[in-house]
């Protein structure tokens, strides 16, 4: 679909393209009924005036894009506390734009919705950070963006990231410090492309032990915990000694799904079966036993994204802080030494 | 309330005429970019904006609406977010978000000074704003429509959407009581958040309506929190088991949790020997184990009604829509279920 320009709501009108800027600029020497009329058809053709046109007469809006997958509300929920704090003393404020990564109109909702919200820029958080068609838009219609968490590109300085991969091999490797040998892995939506490398980190991680990738004890999650609780049935109905002692998975609510498999089994956590998650969130703490998992500094990231993007919109240089946040390992009760090791 | 600054200020103070701002505030282009970004920044520094009804005389809206929040709120805004989207979407409308501090004396002020920056065309106020009087006097100054989700106080129910917190919990602990619990202890959530009082109420309620006397040493003060209930309710699980209740309920879903993760620890089976119960229907009631009996609060529900009867408001103040909107009562009830799972069950004699 083409945008519909000045000239296509002059023709409709049947006025001149002069009388339709004066409409959008609000000055007083249009008569009403012709107001009226203009603003129908602005409405009907869903004309936006240029962006960048409106850029250079310098008004600002002085809002914040964020646009997040509406299936990882909670995610940006965290995001949000973050980016909230720094627009706050900086006095913008934040416009929520949840959309539907799989939707096939993406592109053009997310266009739409930050032309009519005239937000000066926008945080991108995963999985619409590693989505061409979207990053490729929000380039066209110049629009300033930082990017959460994007899978590559790591040296593009509009985006924010955490050391997934090497978090991840760190904790198999202190998984197999405890003794487990055989440790089981639940693989995150494959659409997010920065959990796949929590993947690789796995394997960094089996490697430097010199343990053997068996992919019969690797299982495909969406990062729901509901998947967790499918994924964790496959690996723990392995006979037992083929079965994990340990499972990692890729999120806290796939590891709290393991674990209430585990419970509903009669598998003793850590006792029979040591659990860790990925992200740190509020119910990793929650859960019986508390997680073992990696605290994300998903606030610390986001008000990173906001510093960037606010600074991109001043026109001020990059500061040179990092742009790569690191995860920590947060041990707690739900791993342990491997049976024959306590 | 700070007085509204007028045009004539702001002409003052950047040493223009009037002409100059209006000219500036029309985006007209008879001003330089210079003059432009002076008078721009006096008027931030101002905090100026034209007057509201001046505004929607000239038929000017921003289709942004406002979701001023409390700070420790803030999951709870994003379900209303997804409840109220697709019809603020079908619409045209979006919402910013605004942080704020409901317990801070100038919390209206902060709202008035976000609805008139951005020019929001309506308010969604969630609690605990929604009971503050403050906020809805500014708005109403202000020439805001606004709906309120779940207030306490229904004295005056217009443009309000909110739930029977109070009957459902006086159900819940009929249910508990017809399961055979006898000693059933209650966790309190923070005395000034939402609902509270409500969901105390009815379980005192529920307590009466089964015959059962209201005891003092069976209810447990916390603040909402998880850390809270394992803190506090650790001395009613410490009680002999012939004296220590039989079920608790708690009045959300994270002290619920705290009290099963005590019950793990101390090696109190649930639910043979406890059944708990929470409030909220979080997602973190079925991701804890054994899932949580608790009430479905039916947020988004809420969200999508308050977000109708805001539409409603706003097409009304605007003559140009010639399509007749549904009429919906301006106040909503929105009914809250008992969600039965496995963290309760039927209460074993202890004699």
């Amino acid at each position: 679909m083409t945008n519909a320009t000045i000239r296509d709501v002059a023709t409709q009108a049947r006025v001149s393209i002069k009388t339709v800027s004066r409409v959008i600029n609000n000055v007083k020497t249009v008569q009403p009924q012709t107001r009226e009329r203009v603003m129908r058809v602005i409405r009907k053709l869903d004309y936006h005036p240029n962006p960048s046109a409106r850029g250079l007469g310098g008004s600002r809006s002085y809002l914040i894009g964020l646009l997040y997958d509406n299936s990882c509300a909670y995610y940006a929920t965290g995001v949000l506390a973050g980016v909230l704090e720094i627009c706050r003393e900086a006095r913008y404020q934040v416009v929520l734009h949840p959309c539907d990564y799989q939707a096939p109109t993406l592109a053009e909702e997310v266009t739409r919705s930050v032309r009519q919200s005239r937000a000066d820029g926008v945080i991108v958080t995963p999985p619409l950070s590693d989505i061409r068609s979207v990053i490729a838009t929000l380039e066209e219609q110049r629009i300033p963006f930082v990017k959460i968490a994007p899978a590559e590109n790591t040296s593009d300085e509009r985006s924010v990231h955490t050391n997934d991969r090497e978090s991840c091999a760190r904790m198999t490797e202190q998984l197999a410090a405890l003794g487990h040998k055989r440790i089981g892995f639940i693989i995150g939506n494959p659409d997010h492309a920065a959990v796949a490398d929590r993947y690789r980190g796995y394997r960094d991680g089996l490697r430097t032990c010199g343990l053997r990738l068996d992919r019969k004890l690797v299982a495909q999650g969406y990062n729901s915990y509901s998947s967790g609780v499918e994924c964790g049935r496959k690996l723990l109905n392995l006979p037992v000694d083929q079965r994990p002692t340990a499972i990692f998975a890729s999120n806290d609510e796939m590891a709290a799904g393991v674990l209430a498999v585990a419970h509903a089994m009669g598998v003793t956590v850590p006792e029979d079966l040591s659990v860790a998650g990925f992200d740190d969130v509020p119910l990793a703490s929650q859960v019986w036993p508390a997680l073992t998992t990696i605290t994300q500094p998903i606030p610390a990231m986001s008000a990173r994204a906001a510093e960037l993007l606010l600074r991109r919109l001043r026109g001020e240089p990059d500061d040179g802080a990092a742009r790569i946040l690191k995860s920590s390992l947060t041990f707690r009760q739900s791993t342990g030494p491997a049976r024959g090791r306590r | 309330m700070s007085l509204r600054p007028a045009i004539g200020t702001v002409a003052t103070q950047a040493r223009v005429s009037i002409r100059t701002v209006s000219r500036v505030l029309n985006n007209s282009k008879a001003v330089t970019a210079a003059t432009r970004n002076h008078v721009m920044g006096v008027i931030r520094e101002l905090n100026y904006s034209p007057s509201p009804t001046a505004r929607r005389l000239a038929g000017h809206r921003s289709r942004l609406i406002g979701l001023p929040f409390d700070g420790p709120y803030a999951s709870y805004v994003t379900d209303i977010q997804s409840g109220s989207r697709s019809i603020f979407r079908a619409a045209g409308y979006q919402t910013v978000m605004h942080a704020c501090d409901s317990q801070t004396a100038n919390v209206a002020d902060e709202i008035a000074k976000f609805v008139r920056s951005l020019r929001v065309d309506g308010v969604i106020l969630t609690p605990p704003l929604s009971d503050l009087h403050a906020v809805t006097d500014v708005l109403s100054a202000e020439a805001i429509p606004f709906v309120k989700i779940a207030p306490t106080a229904r004295s005056v129910p217009a443009h309000s959407v909110f739930t029977n917190d109070r009957d459902a919990c006086a159900w819940m602990v009929r249910h508990l009581f017809s399961q055979g619990h006898r000693r059933i202890g209650y966790v309190i959530g923070h005395p000034d958040h939402a609902g509270t009082a409500q969901r105390y109420a009815g379980y005192c309620d529920g307590l009466a309506a089964s015959g059962l006397c209201l005891d003092a040493q069976n209810v447990v003060q916390c603040d909402s929190t998880f850390e809270s209930a394992i803190e506090q309710v650790q001395g009613l699980l410490n009680r002999r088991s012939t004296l220590r209740p039989t079920a608790i309920f708690a009045g959300n879903d994270s002290m619920a949790a705290g009290v099963l993760r005590l019950a793990h620890e101390m090696g109190i089976a649930v639910p043979e020997e406890l059944s708990i119960a929470g409030f909220g229907d979080e997602p973190l009631a079925i991701q804890v184990w054994p899932r949580l009996t608790t009430i479905r609060q039916p947020l988004q529900t809420m969200a999508r009604q308050a977000a109708q009867l805001l539409v409603q408001q706003l097409v009304n103040d605007s003559k140009s829509v010639a399509m007749p909107p549904p009429l919906l009562d301006p106040a909503q009830r929105v009914e809250s279920s008992l969600i039965l799972r496995q963290s309760t069950g039927r209460a074993i004699r202890r004699l």
